[in-house]
């Protein structure tokens, strides 16, 4: 075991390079506007439908790839590995008080497509034309665990040639009021990495991830936070060129995850 | 572990709408009974589709507190009983603190269905998000008192196969010793029921359930929603071997694509599905014409069970017209995030009894849908090797080849 008591020594991490990284908060009047242009052309009706939550993760997968210069046919065959939080609570909350006055025949249509665990990276998956493996992981307190680890798993024996990892979540948790409105001062956040294989020579930062055997109570909200503050660090870190600001070559992210920084001299050498 | 290392499935545990366990599963399936029943846990006269394939028992599995057992959610319980029932017939109950066991489970709805179903009961639970819960699966983690990485793993009616994959990849990759994978839903609500009604996606053959599913005939007219739960236990050949355990199968291929087409149609283009196909014989370096058996994905609707036929022609070639087909989800109904898990089990039970379980309800097939049908009676073949896809909502395509051991 190591020094925590929680993996095994010997244990291969996967590293993985961070090609793209960018992170969307959006309240609920910005919600709107990114529904209706998350910042690519798309056909009016695209969004209509999809939670909030798929709109940000949306909205920070193409933030990223534009920050790092990614082309659709780039990403063609990349996997997409989305991490949701309590998904489909805002639609679910409209959807049970208008099914106790109106029964079965009012139900929407939508909640399964939408508002299932699948339905973050369904979207990215669709209209972004990403066409290799499309997942959703987690559900609750944890999710960033169980994505981080699935996005290593597929991209392990560089069966693709890239991941899109994308995570999503409200903060705090959104209510619907009694006239179904959402209040104002709730954010619905999304981090996004593009992943690929790590290449000793491309000097970028790169998400090492080893298997969790922490025991599941060590899964909260409060420590999936950690990947957005880390995600906003090296979105910042790629798009301006630069190492951390912190002088730091490595932000701790939990037992199971770390992202090493390119130290200045790799920058120079990059 | 070394990648070529074969890996094998040495237990199971199942709670579905033909039967709980490996032997009761086994003969409805061979003698093509249905599962499918008109819903009477709710209210349903208003629904368009008023029938569903249902879990009517979820046993408490050996070594587990039975007070406890039925204090918990229908949800928390089917998964522990099946995920015990596998532990404990791969013969590994005993030893699950002595290994690593890693836990990689296909749920989709976790949340709708404990919001919904709490509503209900006259809960606010959807309305008091500061109750930070604990997930389905961190749960099942604790109770079975596992040490190893856990995975939910959602996408849609593939799910299952993606669980079975992660799961393999761990073993290779030495995280894990024995990993336990499969999938549960219990989606049969109120709600979801008249949502996937409304979508148009259901049979609305309510005077007829057992012949509602009807996977590849002509007058097909929608899936039949289900719910259940399979699970395996996986482990190295090498290691199961050495403790003489018995083998079902080897988990020899998987592969995927998505369609990147749309949320709920699947792709007129059979050229994401076919590669999903060709990469999983791949991946199990096989042939087409090295097959024995495939189990449908075949859920009964109009478009998807022609698209699935253009994929396997697709993909396979001339070995689409001679390989035996059959869509157990005729006796099942569809267990959406659980059915690749039910679909791998049957796979399994061909290869274990060299029978092919039918179609049933398959009394004129769609000419569309050409395809070596094993239609309304099991037959018996020899099947060495068993393919079974599924292509799920979000356009997940998945595709699972099992050989035997």
């Amino acid at each position: 075991m190591d020094a925590n008591g929680l993996a095994p020594v010997g244990v291969p991490s996967v590293v993985c390079a961070i090609q793209a990284a960018a992170v969307v908060h959006a309240t609920s009047e910005q919600l709107t506007l990114l529904r209706r242009d998350p910042g690519v052309p798309l056909p009016a009706s695209a969004l209509r439908n999809a939670d909030e939550q798929s709109v940000v993760g949306l909205a920070a997968v193409i933030s990223a790839k534009r920050q790092a210069n990614l082309t659709k046919e780039q990403c063609a065959e990349w996997a997409v590995v989305a991490a949701p939080r309590y998904l489909g609570r805002i639609t679910l909350t409209a959807a049970v008080r208008r099914f106790r006055v109106d029964g079965a025949w009012c139900m929407t249509p939508h909640i399964v497509p939408h508002q299932s665990q699948h339905a973050v990276a369904g979207v990215i998956s669709q209209l972004l034309s990403v066409r290799g493996p499309c997942l959703g992981v987690g559900a609750g307190p944890g999710g960033c665990a169980e994505a981080a680890q699935s996005a290593a798993t597929i991209l392990d024996r560089e069966s693709v040639p890239g991941v899109w990892l994308v995570m999503t979540g409200w903060d705090r948790e959104p209510v619907l009021d009694e006239q179904n409105k959402l209040q104002a001062d709730v954010v619905c956040h999304a981090l996004a990495l593009g992943l690929t294989p790590a290449i000793a020579s491309n000097h970028l930062p790169c998400l090492h991830v080893r298997p969790s055997y922490a025991p599941a109570k060590c899964s909260t909200v409060a420590a999936d936070r950690a990947w957005f503050s880390a995600a906003e660090e090296v979105a910042q870190m790629l798009s301006a060129k630069e190492t951390s600001s912190r002088g730091t070559a490595v932000l701790q992210l939990a037992d199971y995850a770390w992202i090493e920084l390119p130290a200045e001299s790799d920058k120079n050498a990059a | 572990m070394k990648p070529a290392q074969a890996v094998w499935i040495t237990g199971v545990g199942a709670v579905t709408p033909v039967g709980n366990g490996w032997d009761a599963i086994t003969a409805n399936l061979l003698a093509g009974r249905s599962g499918v029943r008109r819903v009477t846990r709710f209210d349903v006269a208003q629904h368009p589709c008023q029938i569903a394939g249902l879990v009517e028992h979820i046993p408490c599995p050996p070594g587990i507190d039975a007070t406890e057992f039925v204090s918990l959610t229908r949800l928390d319980q089917l998964l522990l009983s099946c995920c015990g029932a596998a532990l404990g017939d791969a013969g590994l109950w005993a030893r699950r603190q002595e290994l690593r066991v890693g836990l990689v489970l296909g749920i989709g709805a976790e949340w709708l269905v404990r919001w919904e179903t709490d509503a209900w009961q006259g809960g606010r639970l959807i309305l008091e998000p500061e109750s930070e819960l604990e997930s389905a699966i961190g749960a099942l983690q604790r109770r079975l008192e596992l040490r190893g990485p856990t995975v939910s793993i959602a996408a849609a009616c593939a799910s299952a196969n993606y669980a079975l994959a992660q799961a393999r990849r761990w073993l290779e990759m030495g995280w894990v010793d024995v990993c336990v994978a499969g999938a549960g839903d219990l989606g049969i609500s109120p709600m979801s029921l008249a949502s996937f009604g409304n979508l148009r996606a259901l049979s609305r053959r309510n005077d007829q359930p057992e012949a509602a599913s009807r996977p590849f005939d002509r007058d097909r007219d929608g899936f039949v929603a289900a719910e259940g739960s399979a699970v395996f236990v996986l482990e190295p050949a090498d290691a199961a071997r050495k403790r003489g355990a018995h083998a079902y199968a080897e988990l020899a291929g998987f592969g995927a694509s998505s369609d990147a087409h749309h949320m709920v149609i699947p792709s007129p283009d059979p050229e994401p599905g076919a590669l999903a196909v060709r990469r999983a014989l791949a991946d199990a370096r096989i042939n087409p014409t090295d097959l024995d058996y495939i189990n449908a994905h075949a859920t009964s609707t109009p478009v998807g069970d022609v698209a699935e036929a253009r994929i396997l022609h697709t993909a396979l070639g001339a070995a689409a017209s001679t390989v035996p087909v059959s869509s157990s989800k005729s006796m099942s109904g569809h267990l959406l995030t659980a059915a690749a898990a039910l679909e791998a089990l049957v796979c399994l039970i061909a290869m274990r009894y060299q029978t092919i379980p039918p179609t049933i309800n398959l009394e004129e097939p769609d000419p569309d849908c050409n395809l070596c049908h094993i239609a309304n009676q099991a037959q018996d073949r020899p099947v060495r090797i068993a393919m079974s896809n599924s292509f799920g909502f979000g356009g997940s395509n998945t595709c699972l080849v099992l050989r035997a051991a």
